[in-house]
């Protein structure tokens, strides 16, 4: 048996890493050696640890289960030189609704968790409902910018450049600032996950 | 819609919209509040509002290529389905000609019909209302008091099994007569008033029967309807507080098992049995709704928007390979060829100069008139049913000679008129048909140069394409140069400027070049942007009385534009040119009155080409004369081929 505290610690520690894999990517020969659905198998393991403590968590798992069957489906279509990404449009579009909502309850859920364990004065909830909400802003925008604007819509800017061109700027700009957003995520449940330490392991 | 195809495009195209929102909906059931299960349908109507199919964008689900197939195949029409408007409009006044005719009658038919019938059972309803008596209102003006909210007419009628508000402009609350009536029902009904949920019911009513043969979407008026009962029941609950709540979950409770007869107009707490459980179970999740939710579900909504309404933009089908027999196939390359349209001059050209290149027919839909299309297509089928079965693309330009697939094709002096453009394309050939195409082709001429053939073209706007109209058949012509990029001595020039002095004649030919990158067996590219665009020009001066050449010493020229601004003129050292189009010589030293150069065109290769008007020239000459200020005009007729 582990102590309920025991299970905070081992779910937010799945969530930090599932992050890890999120974020990072490592490829040989074109395949990912640090999946993205390892990440929605940690974060279904972290919603089993965590649900006891935070009832919204629950509400996640048919979507934890979509985001990861389809990122899993997208691995096995690389391995096999093809990509899912671009042939089922209707499909992207659910994921990208689906994905933007995930996250955003995700971490606020986290946040929740935080504000009920953190040390006094740490503000670690606010902490991450604020990078939660950033995430979530630089999500809309590159689903926006990246996903639809290309797709046909002429625009022409001053000078005559073409729209496609500043789209791409402003998304390197948004994928720029996504990293930085969600490197800081993932130390913050890091971070939270030193909350559930004994305080013999904290010091 | 005008006809059976628009009127299915938009119904389908609102069908598709209505599948992906459901099975959206059904993901986010208890995740997102009612605000955003009511409010997303918004979506669905800027959908069924805004005509489909425009520019051949298409909303999640290819409709208009589909369609498109379909009637071709089915009536051999060649022309767009085209939705004017979301509603329908007037048939021809000659009646139906076609079956398809008669089942759009039919439709239209019923849009009336269930308009009257709607209007009618809303006129009986408020005559019913009419005979009702007076209600004392002091209950609803303290409720309404209570939660600041507005008030309106209240009248008694009997039998009735519950509350409403009937109407939009002139609403009245009626109450059963001779009932209590609690609170939480009034302050139900006079949130439905103050958030004008009477109209939304009117406009999903509009939208029944502008589409009352789509079960999909009756199924989805009917959810919308429960939505906006499920979010006047969220308002309520977030007004009331304790037992207040599970009072009024009490009192929805006892309708569960009322019948409901929907009338148009109206808004009522009771909305039917199945329909009460579905809002209890809201009630009951009504805690779970995270706070701080708004930004998650305006960013759904917004990752939805576009798609959604805008929808995405047509890529051209399978051009290549169709085949001798593929009809289908045929049938839908040519759809997804009049779906995509030309949005720009240069994505028109592009076509065209693929079209040639590969003899593609598809290609060449892409950038001909609508109006051309049966005939195209007739060519094609010509070709592929013919005794030498070509591939069901095969389509005959009369280039005379094989162009070079790996160079691709160039504009020649492409100039902006009459709110169109024209130019003449260039297409290098890997062989020329001198003798005609029967007679063996010829590689290289007699003083090994290369061939090209050119042609003088129109492109204009027609609706929302660009198309290219050819003005007049290909000719031949040995190339002078290696290359074609920055003009060609050989090929028609966009001016030629000259003048008389001094018993010299001065002749300077200018021409541009417009590029639209080329790859080898690439697509055409309907929205392409010139890549580059470069001019060139040729200038000589031969004598017109003997020895006249001998006597000038330098010279010095500058184009002159027609606003007046241009370069200084100046005598740069030797012989050269400058990018901003000025070039000068020496005479005696270089040889005579020869110069040619060339540059970039303009700022922007897109920018509408401007020539110069008249080029400035300075000669200075070697017998103490003062030097000599002349200019270059444009000869009568300008083009020297």
């Amino acid at each position: 048996m582990i102590s309920d505290r025991q299970r905070l610690y081992r779910g937010v520690s799945c969530a930090a890493w599932a992050y890890f894999f999120l974020y990072f990517d490592l490829s040989f020969n074109g395949i990912s050696v640090l999946p993205n659905f390892v990440c929605y198998l940690l974060l279904w393991q972290a919603i089993s640890f965590l649900e006891g403590e935070e009832r919204d968590l629950a509400l996640l798992r048919p979507l934890c289960l979509l985001l990861g069957v389809w990122v899993g489906a997208d691995w096995l279509f690389t391995i096999f030189g093809e990509a899912l990404d671009g042939r089922l449009p209707v499909v992207d579009l659910l994921i990208s609704a689906a994905a933007i909502y995930f996250h955003f309850q995700l971490f606020t859920d986290f946040a929740h968790l935080a504000a009920r364990y953190q040390s006094e004065g740490m503000e670690l909830d606010r902490r991450l409902l604020r990078l939660r909400t950033v995430q979530t802003v630089l999500l809309t925008a590159s689903s926006l910018l990246g996903g639809w604007l290309p797709s046909g819509i002429q625009l022409f800017f001053p000078g005559n450049a073409l729209a496609e061109e500043a789209v791409s700027v402003l998304l390197v700009a948004l994928a720029l600032a996504g990293l930085v957003v969600s490197l800081r995520l993932m130390f913050g449940l890091f971070a939270l996950r030193k909350c559930f330490l004994p305080s013999e392991d904290k010091a | 819609m005008t006809d059976l195809w628009s009127f299915l495009l938009q119904t389908l195209t609102a069908a598709g919209a209505a599948a992906f929102l459901l099975v959206l909906k059904s993901l986010f059931r208890d995740k997102l509040s009612p605000r955003w299960q009511f409010g997303i349908w918004g979506l669905l109507a800027l959908v069924l509002l805004y005509p489909a199919g425009r520019g051949g964008r298409y909303v999640l689900f290819n409709w208009p290529l589909w369609l498109e197939t379909l009637k071709t195949a089915l009536t051999r029409d060649y022309d767009l389905i085209r939705v004017t408007a979301p509603i329908p409009l007037p048939a021809p006044l000659s009646g139906p000609q076609t079956p398809l005719d008669v089942l759009y009658f039919l439709y239209v038919a019923g849009v009336v019909v269930l308009l009257a019938w709607y209007a009618l059972a809303y006129l009986r309803l408020r005559l019913a209302l009419r005979r009702g008596s007076p209600a004392d209102d002091a209950q609803l003006r303290r409720v309404a008091a209570q939660y600041e909210l507005p008030v309106c007419r209240v009248v008694e009628v009997e039998g009735l099994p519950t509350a409403f508000v009937c109407g939009v402009f002139r609403p009245v609350l009626a109450l059963p007569a001779g009932q209590p009536v609690d609170d939480k029902v009034l302050l139900h009904e006079l949130l439905h008033l103050k958030y004008h949920d009477a109209a939304w019911g009117l406009l999903i009513c509009l939208f029944r029967c502008l589409h009352w043969c789509n079960p999909l979407l009756w199924y989805c008026a009917d959810r919308a309807g429960n939505d906006a009962e499920a979010l006047c029941d969220q308002r309520v609950l977030e007004r009331l507080e304790g037992e207040d709540r599970r009072d009024y979950g009490r009192i929805l409770l006892s309708m569960a098992s009322d019948k409901y007869a929907r009338a148009v107009g109206t808004s009522s707490m009771a909305n039917g049995g199945r329909n009460v459980r579905a809002r209890i179970e809201a009630i009951a999740r009504f805690k779970r709704y995270p706070a701080g939710m708004a930004l998650a579900s305006v960013s759904v909504a917004l990752v939805l928007l576009f798609p959604l309404t805008l929808g995405w933009g047509q890529t051209l089908a399978k051009a290549n390979g169709l085949g001798h027999s593929g009809e289908l196939e045929f049938h839908t390359a040519m759809a997804s060829a009049r779906l995509t349209p030309c949005t720009t001059a240069a994505g028109a050209f592009d076509a065209y100069g693929k079209a040639v290149i590969h003899d593609n027919g598809i290609y060449r839909a892409l950038c001909a008139p609508l109006s051309e299309h049966p005939a195209l297509a007739a060519q094609m089928e010509g070709f592929a049913h013919g005794p030498d079965p070509w591939v069901h693309e095969h389509w005959e330009s009369g280039l005379p000679g094989r162009a070079d697939h790996t160079v691709g094709y160039f504009l020649y002096n492409l100039t902006q008129a009459d709110g169109g453009y024209a130019a003449v394309m260039v297409w290098p050939l890997q062989m020329a048909y001198v003798d005609g195409p029967d007679a063996p082709p010829v590689y290289w001429s007699e003083e090994d140069r290369a061939y090209a053939a050119w042609q003088s073209l129109w492109a204009e706007r027609q609706g929302d394409r660009w198309v290219v109209l050819p003005q007049g058949e290909f000719h031949l012509t040995e190339t002078e140069g290696d290359g074609l990029v920055w003009g060609d001595d050989a090929l028609p020039s966009a001016a030629i400027y000259a003048a008389d002095v001094d018993g010299l004649r001065l002749e300077l030919t200018y021409q541009t070049v417009h590029s639209v990158s080329y790859t080898f067996g690439e697509k055409p590219k309907v929205n392409a942007r010139f890549d580059a665009a470069g001019e060139s020009f040729d200038f000589t001066g031969s004598e017109t009385h003997p020895g006249a050449a001998d006597l000038v010493n330098r010279y010095a020229a500058a184009p002159v534009y027609a606003d007046g601004s241009g370069p200084a003129l100046e005598f740069g050292s030797g012989q050269g040119s400058s990018s901003d189009g000025t070039f000068w010589g020496n005479v005696r030293d270089y040889g005579g009155l020869l110069a040619s150069g060339g540059s970039g065109f303009g700022d922007d290769p897109n920018d509408p080409p401007v020539w110069p008007d008249h080029y400035r020239m300075v000669l200075t000459y070697v017998d103490g004369r003062e030097e000599q200020m002349v200019e270059l005009r444009p000869m009568e007729g300008g083009k020297r081929a």
